[in-house]
């Protein structure tokens, strides 16, 4: 007698057999005992499969996500405030330091136009006594060096002042 | 106060209502959980894991167009999040699903117990606890999520005969313990 296998065994049981082929199969387990056995037994795994027990997550799972994900708006909010802050900051170092006294309305040429800052007129000795003090930095100070400095100051402190009105 | 759906969470969500990420999170915790414990078979580890599933599910919630539903899009972060944990490479999981002829090696059932039959339960875990990852991921999308074998082929990007040969030869393999340890009559 032929007998049928597991394969065929599982189609019954996802019920992916025909109704004709369902029908013989069904008339051949009633007289055959090896099949119906191995196609309960079939079952039966099937049946257990079906009771699997569900595992639970960590109690502590929900606030520990929700934590993360706020941990990761942050950064993002306060980068936009950063890039804000500094390019206020970096707008006025650049306006001061290459900006030109744009007298509207004269159509002066270029060179006729005065910059806002003529750093050879500021006194900066005291910048220049501080690179003295190093050995080496006495030539690398120029009056442009030490106003771009001031201004690199006055940058960073705008972004610090912006910050702090923000946060009121 | 009716049951939101899925979507409905998802656009409050979207909308800045980050506490209704707890709602998903409830839907989904535990199945995953128990998805990718058996995947790992270390509890530490699947706990990690499920963190960072819902933590890229979250971050990528803008790229989640609603074409297929939330569930199927979720179990693919949380299959290939709990494979890359495992370290494996997709040519292997590949190999893996394609060596169909090959038996699921189950070595000696009766290492750890003492009686002559063992509690159904305690043989269905152990089965599950010897699966191999992809194995497990069918078995629990397919018994405790209910999914069909179509959902299942998308979650884990491969073709409808490979999820079915994993659950064939997952019944298989219990069937096969069920009968080496006599149980047939304590069984349903």
């Amino acid at each position: 007698m032929k007998h049928y296998n597991d394969e065929f065994f599982n189609k019954m049981i996802d019920g992916e057999v025909d109704d004709s082929t369902r029908r013989e199969f069904l008339h051949h387990i009633s007289e055959c005992k090896v099949c119906e056995v191995e196609y309960s037994l079939l079952q039966k795994a099937h049946n257990s499969f079906r009771q699997i027990d569900i595992e639970e997550a960590p109690p502590t799972l929900n606030m520990m996500v929700l934590k993360r994900i706020t941990r990761v708006v942050k950064p993002s909010a306060g980068g936009k405030k950063f890039f804000i802050g500094m390019l206020i900051g970096l707008t006025a170092m650049l306006l001061v330091l290459f900006g030109y006294a744009f007298e509207v309305g004269k159509n002066l040429s270029p060179k006729d136009q005065k910059p806002l800052l003529d750093f050879s007129k500021i006194d900066l000795s005291f910048l220049q006594e501080f690179f003295n003090s190093f050995k080496g930095f006495s030539e690398v100070f120029t009056p442009e060096f030490g106003g771009t400095l001031i201004l690199l100051v006055i940058s960073i402190g705008t972004y610090f002042f912006v910050e702090r009105v923000k946060t009121k | 106060m009716a049951k939101l759906d899925d979507l409905e969470i998802i656009e409050s969500v979207r909308r800045g209502n980050v506490s209704d990420y707890s709602l998903l999170i409830d839907r989904y915790k535990h199945k995953a959980f128990s998805m990718i414990f058996r995947m790992l078979k270390n509890r530490m580890d699947a706990e990690e894991v499920l963190q960072d599933c819902f933590v890229k599910a979250y971050n990528n919630l803008k790229s989640f167009k609603g074409d297929s539903l939330f569930s199927t899009w979720f179990y693919r972060i949380v299959y290939n999040t709990t494979l890359s944990r495992l370290g494996m490479k997709k040519r292997q999981i590949e190999e893996m699903m394609l060596s169909i002829g090959e038996e699921l090696d189950f070595e000696d059932p009766d290492a750890d117990t003492s009686g002559r039959k063992k509690e159904e339960k305690e043989l269905l875990n152990k089965v599950i606890e010897k699966l191999p990852p992809n194995y497990a991921a069918v078995i629990n999308l397919f018994y405790l999520e209910e999914m069909s074998c179509e959902e299942i082929s998308v979650i884990l990007n491969t073709g409808v005969p490979n999820v079915k040969v994993l659950l064939h030869r997952s019944r298989t393999a219990l069937k096969k313990l069920i009968k080496e340890n006599n149980l047939e009559d304590e069984l349903r």
